[in-house]
C-alpha cells in the first residue's frame, strides 16, 4: 500500500534537467522573438561570391558561396555549389566537403551517394571531460558533466561542476534552471532559490520566473516574482510557449485559492505547453477536479504527463510503461522511480517493483516512498523479514503523519501474511483512523480494500463482513481509483459473483470516473465500534 | 563599361603601361568595386587596382554623397598603403604608385579612374582548398608566421586591418606571403570611412561579437580583437580549407544565430562557447600530429568567441591582451621546431 503516497505527492513546476542538446531541441533556450526586420538584403560580399560562382563555377567559388550562405543564413542559394563540392570536386578538402554535405542534409537534400563516415558527418561525440579539455570556458558542458555526475551518484562532483558553470555563466537560462534543479535534487531548495533570486536575468526571463516561483514553495519561502510574472502574462511580450511554465507555476499557487484564476492560468499554460507544464496540469487534474489537459494532448518525447493521465484514468499498466520511459529521460530523478515502483506494486509486478525501488534507492537511499514500495512488494511475495526490516526504517512520525499511516498499513499486510489476523486488522484500522484524521478519503478507501483483500487471502473469519463494508464505502468514493482497481481485481480473483457494483466498476475502470458530491458514510469493522465520519472527497 | 574597366592599353602619366586585364578582377572593397590589371614599367611588373566610381553616376543615385563615400574609401586605402610602404613593412603588400587617369572618349566626371599600383603576387592561399595542390606543414606554419608578422607590423602602425581572409594573403615565391587590401582598415585616432559599419570586413570571416552587434568602444578591443580572430581563422583555413566563423554558425542552433537572436551578445556567449568546443573538437583532427597541440592552443586563444578571453592568456584584461608580439615569437619557435621535427622524422609535438 504505497501507490498513493507516490502519486499524491505535491508537484511543483521545478525546471526539468536534461542534457543541453535535449533541452535545446525542446525550444526552451530561444530568446524573445526578434522584431521582424523584413527581408534582409544579402551583403555585397555574398552577392559578389554568388556572381563569381555563377560566372566561373569551380572549387574555390563553390566553397566561398557555401560558407557565405551559412553565415548569412541563405543556404538555399548555395545548394548547387554544395552539390558540386560533394559530387564533383573530389579534390576539395575533407572539411569543405563535410560543410557542403551538412548544408545539403540540413536542407533536406538526399545524400545516398555520400559516405557519411568519409564526409566526417558521423564522428563520435566526445565525453564531457574531453570537451572541457578543449574549452574549459564552456559552461554548458560543465552543466552536462554535472548531469552525468548526478546520474552516477557523484553528488559532490556534480555540485562542484555546477558551481563552475554558474561562475562562468551566472545569467544563462539553462545553467540557472539546471543549477536550481540540482540543488532541489540535493535537498537544498533554499540554495536553489537563492541562485535564482541572485541572478539579474531572473526578472526578465519567464522561464526563470517560473522556476523562482516554484522553487520558493519548496523552500517554504514567499515567491518574490508573482507580480512580475503576472505582468509578463498580461503584456504578452513573450510567446505562449515561453510563458507556459510561468502560467503553470502561477496556476499551481492558486490551487485551493482563486479557482477561476487557477483555471484561466492553466488554460494559458496549456495553449503551447512544454512537457513539464503538461505534466503539471495532468497532476493537478484529479486534485482540482477539472479537466485541465485538453483531450488527446500529448507531446513527443514527454512521458511524465502521460503517466499522470493514465494514472488518472486508472490505466495502471500504461502508467507504468510511461514511468519506465520517464526514467530514461530523467535518469537522475527519484520521482519517476517512486511512481514506477508504486505502480508496479499495484499491477502486482512485484519483482519489477523491487528492482525499480532498488534503482531509486541508489539515487536517494533515504526515500521512504521507495522503502514503502519495496516493503509492500517484498511482503507480497512472502519475503516477510526483509519487508519488516525495511518498513521499520521509516520513521517520520514528527514530520509527515501519512507516512506513519502507510507504514502501519504495510505492517498490517505483513501481519496478515504471518497469520496474525487479529493484529493485522488492528493495524489496518489504525491506519484507516490515521488517514481519516488527515481527511484523506482516497487512502482510507485504499487501506480498506487492501485490508479486505488480505483478510480474504488469510481466510480471516471476518473477511466477508469487511468486504461488504468495503464495497459500500467504495460505492460512495468513486474517485478512489486505486482502491476501485484493487477491489475489482480482487473481486475477479476470488471468483465472486458479479453484482451491480462490480459491473459498474468494470465499466468505469479505464475511463475517467465521474465526480460525485461528497457525503459522510459509515464504516464499521470487527473490534471497532462507532461510525467513522469520512472526509469530503 | 565604367572607367575602371577601360584601362587596358593605356599608358599612365607616371609611365606605367597597362598590358593585361586580369580575370580575377572583380574585387569589392567595402562596397567599392575595383578592376585589376597587370602593368609594367622599366622592367617592373605591378598590379593595378582601378577603383570603380561608376555607382555615383547611376540614375537616381545621390552623386555627391556617393562620390564623397567612394573617394574617402579610395583615399583611406591609398594613404594606408603608402604609409605602410614608407614604413617598409616586410609582410605587407607595398604600394608602388598611385594616381588618376582620364579615359579617352569619356566625360571628365565619369571618365576619371583612380588607381593604386601594388606588388604583383603569384597567387593567394586559397590554393589550400584543393587537396591536390595543398602544400606541406612547414609551408603552412611558414605562412602563418608571415601573416602574424604582417599583422603585427600593421598593428605597430596603429592600424587595424579587419579584412584578413584567404584572398588577401598573397604569395610571393615559395616562402613569402604578405597581407594585402587595406580597403576595410581603420587607423587609430582617425575616423575611417567604414567605422560606422558593425562589421567592417567580410561577414563570412567576422568574429562573432560583431555579427551580434557588440561593438566595444575601445579601439583595441573592437578592431585589434577582430584582427586576432581573423588570424585564428587563417590558421583554421590553412589546415582545413574552412574557417571558424562558418563552423561556429554551423554548430549553433538556428534559434541562437545572429538573425534570430534578440538577446545580447553576453546572453548568447554560453551557446557560442559550446559551439566553439564542437568546432575545435572536429577541427583538431585536421591538424597534423606534429603541430596539432600548438595549433589548437593558438586557435583557443585567438578565436575565443568571448572577446574578453581572446588574446594572450596571461595578459587578459591588460592593454597588451591583443598584442601580437608574443605570437610572433611563438610562431618563430613553432616554425623552427616543426622544421627540426620533420627533418629528424619525429612526429609527436
Amino acid at each position: 500500500m504505497s501507490v498513493l503516497s507516490a502519486w499524491q505527492q505535491e508537484r511543483r513546476l521545478i525546471p526539468r534537467w536534461r542534457t543541453f542538446t535535449e533541452t535545446l531541441l525542446d525550444g526552451e533556450l530561444a530568446s524573445k522573438q526578434k522584431q521582424d526586420e523584413g527581408h534582409k538584403h544579402p551583403s555585397p560580399e555574398f552577392l559578389k561570391r554568388l556572381k563569381n560562382w555563377c560566372l566561373t563555377p569551380n572549387l574555390v567559388t563553390a566553397a566561398e558561396i557555401v560558407e557565405a550562405s551559412i553565415v548569412e543564413n541563405r543556404e538555399s542559394e548555395a545548394l548547387d555549389a554544395a552539390r558540386r563540392l560533394v559530387i564533383t570536386e573530389h579534390n576539395a578538402t575533407a572539411a569543405i566537403r563535410r560543410q557542403a554535405a551538412s548544408l545539403l542534409k540540413r536542407n533536406g537534400i538526399p545524400l545516398e551517394t555520400i559516405n557519411n563516415t568519409h564526409m566526417g558527418l558521423s564522428h563520435q561525440p566526445l565525453r564531457e571531460r574531453a570537451k572541457l579539455q578543449i574549452n574549459i570556458n564552456d559552461s554548458l558542458t560543465w552543466v552536462d558533466l554535472a548531469f552525468r555526475q548526478t546520474f552516477s551518484g557523484r553528488s559532490s562532483g556534480a555540485k562542484r561542476s555546477m558551481l563552475v558553470a554558474l561562475g562562468l555563466s551566472p545569467n544563462n537560462r539553462h545553467v540557472l534552471r539546471s543549477a536550481a534543479r540540482l540543488f532541489v535534487h540535493l535537498g537544498d531548495p533554499e540554495r536553489a532559490h537563492d541562485i535564482l533570486l541572485r541572478s539579474s536575468a531572473t526578472k526578465y526571463d519567464p522561464w526563470l520566473l517560473a522556476a523562482e516561483i516554484s522553487v520558493s514553495e519548496l523552500a517554504s519561502r514567499t515567491p518574490k516574482n508573482v507580480k512580475t510574472g503576472s505582468a509578463f502574462l498580461e503584456e504578452g511580450k513573450f510567446s505562449l510557449h515561453q510563458t507556459s511554465e510561468l502560467a503553470g507555476a502561477l496556476a499551481t499557487l492558486e490551487i485551493g485559492g482563486n479557482r477561476k484564476k487557477m483555471r484561466r492560468l492553466f488554460r494559458h499554460s496549456m495553449q503551447v505547453p512544454t512537457g513539464n507544464s503538461l505534466a503539471q496540469a495532468a497532476w493537478a487534474t484529479p486534485i482540482t477536479g477539472i479537466d485541465l489537459v485538453p483531450v488527446g494532448h500529448t507531446l513527443l518525447g514527454e512521458h511524465e504527463a502521460p503517466a499522470h493521465m493514465n494514472y488518472n484514468l486508472g490505466k495502471f499498466e500504461d502508467a507504468l510503461d510511461s514511468c519506465l520511459k520517464w526514467i530514461q529521460v530523467e535518469p537522475f530523478a527519484t520521482r519517476p522511480y517512486e511512481f514506477a515502483a508504486a505502480t508496479a506494486g499495484v499491477v502486482e509486478e512485484f519483482q519489477r517493483a523491487i528492482d525499480l525501488a532498488d534503482e531509486g534507492l541508489r539515487l536517494s537511499p533515504k526515500s521512504d516512498r521507495l522503502r514503502l514500495s519495496k516493503g509492500f512488494a517484498l511482503a507480497s511475495i512472502g519475503k516477510l523479514p526483509e519487508a519488516k526490516a525495511l518498513i521499520g526504517l521509516i520513521n517520520r512520525a514528527g514530520e509527515d503523519k501519512s507516512f506513519e499511516c502507510f507504514k502501519i498499513a504495510n505492517q498490517g499486510l505483513i501481519a496478515f501474511r504471518e497469520g496474525e489476523n487479529e493484529r493485522a486488522r488492528q493495524l489496518y484500522l489504525e491506519a484507516i483512523q490515521g488517514f481519516r484524521s488527515l481527511r484523506d478519503a482516497n487512502n482510507v478507501a485504499c487501506a480498506a480494500v487492501f485490508m479486505a483483500r488480505e483478510a480474504y487471502r488469510a481466510n480471516d473469519p471476518y473477511a466477508w463482513q469487511i468486504w461488504t463494508e468495503c464495497q459500500d464505502f467504495l460505492a460512495r468514493t468513486p474517485r478512489a481509483i486505486v482502491a476501485n482497481f484493487i477491489f475489482l481485481k480482487t473481486h475477479k480473483e476470488l471468483g465472486m459473483p458479479e453484482n451491480a457494483f462490480s459491473k459498474k466498476l468494470q465499466s468505469e475502470i479505464g475511463i475517467q470516473l465521474p465526480r460525485l458530491p461528497p457525503q459522510p458514510i459509515g464504516w464499521s469493522t470487527p473490534n471497532f465500534s462507532g461510525v467513522l465520519k469520512l472526509p469530503n472527497n | 563599361m565604367s572607367a575602371a574597366e577601360r584601362l587596358l592599353g593605356l599608358t599612365l602619366k607616371n609611365g606605367w603601361k597597362v598590358v593585361e586585364k586580369l580575370v580575377r578582377s572583380d574585387k569589392s572593397t567595402g562596397g567599392c568595386f575595383s578592376s585589376g590589371y597587370r602593368v609594367e614599367f622599366q622592367g617592373k611588373i605591378g598590379f593595378l587596382k582601378a577603383f570603380d566610381f561608376s555607382d555615383a553616376f547611376l540614375q537616381g543615385a545621390d552623386t555627391f554623397a556617393e562620390l564623397t563615400r567612394l573617394t574617402s574609401m579610395y583615399t583611406n586605402e591609398r594613404d594606408l598603403h603608402l604609409h605602410c610602404s614608407e614604413s617598409r613593412l616586410g609582410n605587407v603588400v607595398v604600394a608602388m604608385d598611385h594616381g588618376e587617369v582620364q579615359i579617352p572618349d569619356m566625360g571628365p566626371m565619369e571618365g576619371r579612374a583612380f588607381y593604386l599600383i601594388l606588388e604583383m603576387a603569384d597567387g593567394d592561399i586559397r590554393v589550400q582548398m584543393d587537396q591536390s595542390k595543398a602544400r606541406d606543414i612547414l609551408w603552412k606554419v611558414g605562412v602563418i608566421q608571415c601573416v602574424v608578422k604582417g599583422l603585427w607590423q600593421i598593428h605597430q602602425q596603429m592600424i587595424a586591418h579587419q579584412d584578413v581572409k584567404p584572398s588577401n594573403i598573397l604569395l610571393y615565391g615559395n616562402n613569402l606571403c604578405k597581407i594585402a587590401d587595406f580597403g576595410r582598415a581603420s587607423p587609430k585616432g582617425r575616423i575611417g570611412p567604414l567605422d560606422d559599419n558593425a562589421v567592417a570586413g567580410d561577414r563570412t570571416y567576422a568574429p562573432p561579437e560583431l555579427l551580434y552587434g557588440y561593438l566595444a568602444e575601445d579601439f583595441n578591443v573592437r578592431r585589434f580583437g577582430c584582427d586576432l580572430f581573423l588570424l585564428g581563422n587563417m590558421i583554421a583555413f590553412l589546415f582545413s580549407g574552412t574557417n571558424i566563423t562558418v563552423a561556429l554558425m554551423e554548430n549553433l542552433h538556428p534559434q541562437h544565430r545572429p538573425d534570430k537572436w534578440a538577446g545580447t551578445y553576453e546572453d548568447v556567449l554560453p551557446y557560442l562557447e559550446n559551439s566553439f568546443t564542437k568546432v575545435i573538437s572536429v577541427l583538431q583532427n585536421q591538424f597534423d600530429e606534429t603541430v596539432r597541440e600548438r595549433m589548437v592552443q593558438l586557435l583557443r586563444e585567438l578565436c575565443s568567441p568571448n572577446i574578453r578571453r581572446r588574446g594572450f592568456p596571461k595578459k587578459l584584461g591588460h592593454y597588451e591582451q591583443f598584442s601580437l608580439e608574443r605570437y610572433v615569437s611563438r610562431l618563430d619557435l613553432i616554425v623552427k621546431e616543426t622544421g627540426v621535427r620533420l627533418r629528424s622524422g619525429l612526429t609527436a609535438a
